[in-house]
């Protein structure tokens, strides 16, 4: 079954991909639960350039998940096929020594330090907006190796210049907070958005424009950041999604598509997709 | 024979709705579960028919089980690091409430949240943790930052957490109260039992309950003990419309349903009529 390509899946895919490129051989990887994008992400870097990397996902260290969509209709499959478990306590452990070296991030709000706010708009007593909450990221930002922070739609709502609530800490006092502090984590590492990669300059550890999407300009990403970017010194052109990457990723990793549920407007699709799925598949 | 508070080996069957009358108005109550894994949401459920009111909860990954017990009004605040439905969209009934200013939230971190009840399942007042730091959140918990005595290292002082009660849902038990859980350990599932050991008092549901002589069959799987659990109730399916891994996953199309039910007030009621109230309703 082919399913029709729109805006948003080529969108979706290109930061999949781009997410992808940044996890190594030898990192461990936390996935978080209901990131679609960012588990499509780490199963392509494992069936491409990185397959020595190793990951924690529901529990389990490493499971075999053949595709996307099975770790959420046939989640029993995923377990019958894994390294083994690890329980809360020995994660949490592991998180805190420093053990996990990356997770992908997806923040409501980012400032030029990459603080994050996950958490809500206004007052703790009667807020404008409330939202889910800020799970384990203020603890992953400063326990983890890095953390990639990936934004679907790249605009003044999501990149502002005072945030509402910082639910966890970036690089504070350009850098200095987390030397003085002691922090284990090296906190967020990359901006991964539907415009650009950013990245933080050396000395003030603010957010800095690395690579400009293709048919993007520098002053359309500016025009979306509601603060002032610093450009890297070695600006250029991100390189596109290759034809091997998409392939792998569309016709292996993900083919029904489930990294779409992360655009709200493809949220219902998808799980009429998924409703088809689960009763065809037994 | 051991004697204690709930230490004699007596028998602790209690129906759904004898069990929900445990749970006094004003009690903090933990939800054992994440996400959509091992919610009590039977007990959730009967909690919303017997009319509970200003409970505060406790939910490492509150999604339903939350969402319900706001929206119907049980509840006069939360503590959790999450409240929402992960890929089908945020927590309808719960951010209505919020946003009304009819529940408070306090939000914690999995890091503050985890390691107060561990504090507390320690019997310490507090657990030092590097977590958390710079999180407004903790402004918000009043917690505390301090110098290691030995090293001068900066931690996080996570206040212990002590529930009133925990309510979760388990995969057996005898009716004194020796609860097992699944042969391949499901999502967190030991965060349930440390949980359950941070509370003054346990409640489980059970899919199945068993003889003492089963439960002495495979003693590997016992998780918590007759002498720490108050009650046993049997729910089977008690985690419906969320999962239970390995016997069912989460009905994904009738969380859907939940969600959008959920979007407004009226149509909540609604769903409340239908798939919570229907006891009550049917006498």
């Amino acid at each position: 079954m082919k399913i029709p390509m729109t805006l948003e899946s080529s969108v979706g895919d290109l930061i999949v991909v781009l997410m992808a490129r940044e996890i190594v051989n030898g990192d461990f990887v936390i996935l978080g639960v209901g990131t679609p994008m960012a588990a499509a992400a780490l199963l392509l870097a494992r069936a491409t350039h990185a397959p020595l990397c190793d990951f924690f996902f529901n529990g389990a260290i490493n499971p075999e998940i053949e595709d996307v969509s099975v770790s959420l209709l046939r989640p029993e499959e995923v377990y019958a096929r894994t390294d083994g478990f690890l329980s809360h306590r020995d994660i949490i452990n592991q998180q805190q020594r420093g053990r996990v070296s990356l997770e992908f991030i997806r923040p409501v709000q980012v400032d030029a330090a990459g603080s994050i706010n996950l958490s809500r708009i206004g007052d703790a007593r009667k807020p404008k907006v409330r939202f889910p909450g800020s799970v384990a990221v203020p603890d992953s930002s400063v326990q983890f190796g890095r953390t990639i922070l990936y934004v679907p739609q790249h605009d003044r709502r999501v990149f502002v210049g005072r945030l509402d609530f910082r639910s966890a800490a970036g690089h504070l006092e350009e850098g200095a907070w987390r030397k003085q502090m002691g922090i284990i984590g090296g906190g967020p590492s990359k901006v991964i958005t539907n415009l650009a990669v950013l990245g933080f300059d050396n000395e003030q550890r603010q957010l800095m424009l690395e690579t400009v999407h293709w048919g993007v300009s520098v002053e359309q990403v500016e025009e979306s950041t509601g603060f002032k970017l610093l450009h890297s010194p070695h600006l250029r052109q991100t390189l596109p999604p290759q034809p091997d990457e998409l392939q792998v990723l569309s016709e292996e990793i993900d083919r029904h598509r489930i990294r779409d549920m992360e655009f709200k407007s493809m949220r219902s699709t998808v799980m009429d997709r998924l409703a088809q799925l689960s009763t065809t598949s037994h | 024979m051991v004697t204690g508070k709930h230490g004699t080996a007596r028998e602790k069957l209690l129906s759904l709705e004898a069990g929900a009358q445990l749970i006094p108005d004003g009690a903090s109550l933990l939800l054992g579960g994440t996400t959509f894994n091992r919610k009590p949401m039977e007990f959730v459920r009967a909690l919303v028919r017997a009319g509970v009111k200003d409970l505060r909860l406790y939910s490492f990954l509150g999604s339903m089980d939350v969402d319900l017990l706001v929206g119907a009004d049980c509840a006069a605040a939360t503590y959790c690091s999450y409240v929402g439905f992960e890929l089908l969209g945020m927590a309808p009934g719960f951010r209505r409430r919020a946003e009304a200013g009819k529940i408070r939230v306090w939000e914690h971190s999995e890091g503050t949240f985890i390691n107060g009840l561990r504090a507390s399942a320690m019997g310490v007042p507090f657990l030092p943790a590097h977590a958390s730091f710079g999180s407004e959140l903790l402004e918000d918990l009043q917690l505390k930052m301090m110098d290691c005595p030995y090293t001068g290292q900066k931690v996080l002082a996570c206040k212990a957490i002590h529930p009133d009660v925990a309510v979760l849902h388990a995969l057996r038990a005898d009716p004194y109260g020796n609860t097992q859980g699944p042969g391949i350990p499901d999502f967190l599932v030991d965060s349930d039992y440390m949980a359950a050991r941070a509370a003054q008092r346990v409640i489980v549901t059970v899919e199945e309950v068993v003889s003492p002589e089963e439960i002495r069959r495979c003693p590997e799987r016992t998780v918590l003990f007759h002498y720490e659990v108050e009650a046993v109730v049997h729910a089977p399916r008690g985690a419906y419309p969320c999962g239970y891994m390995p016997l069912y996953a989460p009905d994904w199309a009738h969380l859907q349903m939940y969600v959008r039910s959920a979007g407004s007030e009226m149509s909540f009621q609604d769903y409340l009529k239908k798939h919570v109230l229907h006891d009550r309703v049917a006498g």
